[in-house]
């Protein structure tokens, strides 16, 4: 087998040429596209990173926030509470005061009703005895019974004055 | 001084000579004065009320019964 030079040049060239054209045309724009994919992936990780971190911090935050409601919630709910036990202790006073008092009147006004009532009685009983007596002084008693009754008066008026 | 009082002892009827001791000795007691007269009132129903001045020392049935009413 021959060897010949310029066939073999020929073949160099031919190789270079299309090593050339193949660097040129294929491989620079397919490593470009392929960096840009790899930055174009790393920004997505970078923002899904600061997504996660960013969600992180509100589900923080959330539950920081949830607990400190929780815990006003009580606070408040706890001095609502006790605020009510007072209000119903002094709505329980108030009411005990007022119905001892209402008693207390009702009381009064009742014995101040049988006051009245044994004030109207005595009175209509002694009109009675007094219109009986007088009645019955001006027509039957006679000058002994009188007599007898004045000898007492005196003696009563003796012993007053 | 011993000044002249006024006294005036009501009766229904008129009092006997023992009852007018008792009066005068009761006002001797009393007043210091046996003198006062006499006055047949019988509204005042029974027993005796003297009037020495204008105060009333009131012992008759009609005295006792207005007590008794005004009770």
């Amino acid at each position: 087998m021959d060897i010949k030079l310029d066939q073999i040049l020929f073949q160099i060239v031919n190789f270079g040429v299309v090593f050339g054209a193949l660097t040129y045309f294929l491989y620079k724009p397919v490593v470009k596209m392929l960096e840009e994919r790899a930055k174009k992936v790393a920004d997505a990780e970078k923002a899904a990173a600061e997504t996660m971190h960013e969600r992180d911090e509100v589900e923080s935050l959330k539950a920081k926030t949830k607990t400190q409601a929780e815990k006003d919630a009580a606070k408040l709910l706890e001095k609502t509470k006790e605020q009510a036990a007072a209000l119903k202790k002094d709505l329980a006073n108030q009411a005990k005061d007022e119905i001892k008092a209402e008693k207390d009147k009702a009381l009064k006004a009742l014995e101040e009703e049988k006051k009245q009532v044994v004030r109207e009685m005595q009175k209509e009983f002694a009109q009675s005895v007094y219109a009986v007596a007088e009645k019955l002084l001006g027509k039957a008693v006679d000058k002994k019974a009188h007599a007898d009754l004045i000898d007492k008066s005196l003696k009563e008026l003796a012993k007053a004055l | 001084m011993n000044t002249a009082r006024t006294i005036v002892v009501e009766t229904v009827i008129p009092l006997s000579a023992e009852q007018k001791k008792a009066v005068a000795a009761m006002l001797k007691q009393k007043f210091d004065t046996e003198t006062f007269s006499e006055k047949i009132n019988s509204e005042i129903l029974g027993g005796v009320r003297i009037m020495v001045d204008s105060t009333q020392y009131d012992a008759s049935l009609l005295g006792k019964l207005t007590q008794l009413r005004n009770a």
